[in-house]
């Protein structure tokens, strides 16, 4: 697979996505990203159902995912989703080297605090988030293609 | 009466319905329920869930128009319908809206779901078919 977007969006596969950075990015092949999804049949097949036929999509463990992401040959574009920086960091760590991680939405706040109109964050999160910055890696913040990309380190001022 | 509920991105619903007063008056079987860019899955479906109790309260069955395949509206309502007495119907527009209103008192609520979908496929039409058919 050739990694386009790696995302965080707890709406993981949704219009956004679908319509938005798919078409932008020419992605031929959506990969979810979670290890509770993967083993869950009833949630895949709806998701399945939400996804254009000629679109490709996956559903990975973490430790799947990396092992996809180093050894699979397919040249196809990809989107890789997760509900979370947490499980972002774990790929990064292991996967191959990738420069730039969208912040898409976080948008489930009981309990977290809200740091931009669609990013929550509770304090593991914020851990992830440093990892990832210690990484190098850049944290965008963008819903769909056309946004304006904005650091994350604006909303997070403890990430600097 | 089926409950109906129109579920959107944005302000799409909303105008749809209000719309819809203009041409056949209240209605009360019927509301919508915008997806804000701020609400989480979770936050939508207790907005979807407290729309469907108020369009059916008595569970005969309601119909999800929502307006597009794979969108949270889509994802949120077809979770719903797995348990509830309720259909997803995508690519909401004022023709498929009008239809299912105006069968709204019908008995039989398994068959009207592609009772609408045909409708609304049939009403959608380039000059070229009128032309054609001599319209």
């Amino acid at each position: 697979m050739d990694i386009q977007l790696i995302r965080i969006d707890d709406r993981l596969i949704h219009g956004q996505v679908v319509v938005g950075w798919v078409k932008a990015l020419n992605i031929k092949h959506l990969v979810v990203v979670n290890d509770a999804i993967a083993v869950n049949n009833m949630q895949k097949t709806l998701m399945e159902m939400a996804v254009p036929t000629d679109l490709k999509v996956s559903f990975l463990t973490k430790e799947q995912a990396v092992e996809a992401a180093h050894h699979s040959e397919s040249k196809d574009h990809a989107l890789l989703l997760f509900s979370n920086p947490t499980d972002v960091a774990v790929f990064i760590k292991k996967g191959p080297p990738f420069a730039s991680v969208n912040v898409g939405g976080m948008h489930f706040c009981d309990g977290k605090k809200q740091v931009a109109k669609t990013v929550c964050v509770d304090e593991q999160d914020l851990q992830a988030f440093k990892e990832l910055k210690q990484m190098g890696i850049e944290l965008e913040v963008r819903a769909v293609p056309g946004d304006t990309k904005e650091p994350l380190e604006k909303f997070l001022p403890d990430l600097k | 009466m089926f409950g109906i509920v129109v579920a959107t991105h944005g302000e799409l619903g909303n105008s749809l319905i209000e719309t819809l007063r203009m041409i056949l008056g209240e209605n009360p079987g019927m509301t919508s329920v915008t997806l804000e860019a701020e609400d989480s899955m979770e936050t939508f479906q207790t907005k979807l869930e407290g729309a469907l109790k108020k369009v059916d309260p008595d569970g005969l069955g309601t119909f999800f128009l929502v307006d597009m395949l794979g969108g949270t509206p889509f994802n949120v309502s077809i979770q719903l319908a797995r348990t509830a007495k309720a259909k997803v119907i995508t690519g909401v527009n004022l023709p498929m809206l009008i239809t299912a209103v105006s069968h709204q008192g019908e008995p039989d609520f398994d068959s009207l779901a592609a009772k609408i979908q045909k409708a609304t496929q049939e009403s959608i039409l380039t000059s070229d078919d009128l032309f054609k058919s001599g319209r």
